[in-house]
């Protein structure tokens, strides 16, 4: 289990058994104002969950040996019936023909997923919406004097 | 192509780290960065292998399907 850093839009709690998927995630995640908080399993998962730690949202792998991500996102709702659940699987096509219905509070993200995908994904639970792309940068000098003598009105 | 189920699954894990690390390179690249041409090329060869990979079927590993970025979200 690795510790976050100082979040700002929340704590996600990123489980998934390839080190290399939680280090994208983290990156990403850090990336977009989330602390996260990463397991390897599903025990070392509601290990965390027992302890003291602030965790708002939970992102599963949903293929993990020793125990599924379903599951261990269900013992953790049985703790904490408001935890909002994002499942990512290389395979929820398939698996949303087996189960059409989402729980509330549950998402599901493809595996591979893109750096917007996933903060899209993670608003998404959060919000229920996504949140605004980041400003556009200042104007350069010219155009802001064009604008000023023209009111920003185009050619 | 005949893959096993199972390694289908650890192929399609990899190729995300390897693609998802990629998409962070190049945002941190400066678009006349040189480096930017081999990244490219790298994303683009995972992309390729990533479409060689067979769908799993449904009965495997809880289910399967083919890679996107859409997030499908409950009530």
């Amino acid at each position: 289990m690795e510790n976050n850093r100082g979040p700002s839009l929340g704590v996600v709690l990123v489980v998934d058994d390839e080190a290399g998927v939680r280090a994208l995630a983290r990156r990403i995640l850090e990336g977009g104002g989330y602390g996260v908080i990463e397991a390897g399993n599903g025990a070392d998962a509601l290990a965390v969950m027992a302890g003291k730690q602030r965790v708002d949202f939970l992102m599963a792998d949903l293929d993990m040996p020793v125990m599924r991500g379903e599951e261990m996102a269900q013992k953790i709702r049985s703790l904490r019936p408001d935890m909002k659940v994002l499942y990512v699987t290389a395979h929820s096509e398939q698996l949303f023909k087996q189960r059409p219905e989402l729980r509330d509070g549950e998402a599901f993200l493809d595996k591979p997923f893109t750096v917007r995908g996933l903060l899209e994904a993670v608003s998404l639970l959060k919000a229920g919406y996504i949140n605004a792309p980041p400003p556009a940068p200042p104007a350069s000098p010219i155009k802001r004097l064009w604008n000023s003598l023209t009111g920003g009105k185009q050619r | 192509m005949n893959i096993e189920p199972a390694r289908v699954h650890r192929l399609k894990n990899q190729l995300a780290i390897i693609l998802g690390f990629c998409e962070l390179l190049l945002s941190d690249l400066a678009q006349d960065d040189p480096r930017r041409a081999d990244v490219l090329r790298i994303q683009e060869a995972g992309k390729s292998a990533l479409a060689e990979l067979p769908p799993l079927p449904a009965h495997e590993l809880g289910g399967a399907g083919d890679p996107s970025t859409e997030a499908k979200h409950g009530k």
